[in-house]
């Protein structure tokens, strides 16, 4: 039993890591539309 | 709604994204790692701390879905109807996300997926109602959508208080949800759950906070084009 839950437990902080890079990413890109917008208008 | 107030909202991404962030991590050591096991459930009662803590964050989405479904309704002023279609899109995950964790749990404790019971059904009910609000933001043309919606907001939101005093309400009887739900936690359960919940809070101020300004954007690109 506490092998299976250390495994859920790397499991979902890397599932957490995944999320995390993401919403960098989309942040990183809905800040460079929002300079874009600001620029243009 | 100025640039400022934009601003504002960006810095509140910004703080609760970088808080979030290791608080996840924090929940996820203090559950796997930290907290004890139950004695019937064993490991499967681990789901319990985030079960929880994206309830009551779906509870806040929905009150804030409330509250601006009225303003709209009261003002019509567009930027109510940003926010409640926001808050109606994050409640909607929020809730599907309790959902499955409910099944998964309630498949393991009571050996079924689902079952009619008093919670379990009215929690349906307001993820259908959520699950219609997003369909119906999404697809409809209709220039009353907005005020459509506004209304089912309002609808699910006062739904919601009838569904978290349900297990008051009605006999024991009749209830499903595990005696652990009310108050069988041991100190270091408390702490874990604690700290998921905030954690959930946290991100879910979050997902709020950033869907808002993607909307935003979105309509102020589209109203110039």
């Amino acid at each position: 039993m506490p092998d299976t839950v250390n495994y859920l437990f790397f499991a979902y902080s890397a599932l957490w890591a995944l999320i995390v890079f993401y919403l960098f990413k989309l942040r990183a890109e809905v800040n460079k539309f929002q300079k874009s917008n600001e620029d243009g208008l | 709604m100025s640039e400022k107030k934009l601003d504002i909202t960006k810095k509140i991404e910004d703080i609760s994204f970088y808080l979030s962030i290791p608080a996840i991590f924090i929940s996820l050591y203090l559950i796997f790692m930290w907290a004890s096991y139950e004695k019937t459930m064993g490991a499967v009662q681990k789901i319990f701390y985030f079960h929880v803590g994206f309830a009551l964050s779906s509870y806040i989405a929905i009150f804030i879905l409330f509250c601006t479904s009225l303003s709209y309704l009261l003002t019509k002023e567009k930027i109510w109807d940003l926010v409640s279609e926001v808050s109606a899109t994050i409640a909607f995950l929020l809730t599907s996300i309790v959902l499955v964790t409910g099944m998964i749990w309630g498949k393991a404790a009571w050996g079924a997926w689902f079952n009619w019971e008093p919670r379990l059904v009215s929690f349906l009910l307001i993820w259908l109602m959520l699950l219609s609000l997003v369909v119906m933001r999404k697809f409809s043309s209709s220039n009353i959508t907005a005020e459509l919606s506004s209304v089912l907001g309002i609808v699910c939101s006062i739904l919601t208080p009838v569904m978290i005093y349900s297990i008051k309400f009605l006999p024991n009887i009749m209830q499903l949800h595990p005696e652990i739900e009310r108050g069988g936690l041991t100190s270091n359960m408390k702490i874990t759950l604690l700290v998921t919940t905030l954690s959930c809070f946290v991100f879910t101020i979050f997902l709020l906070s950033f869907s808002f300004r993607i909307k935003y954007l979105k309509n102020i690109s589209k109203n110039f084009n």
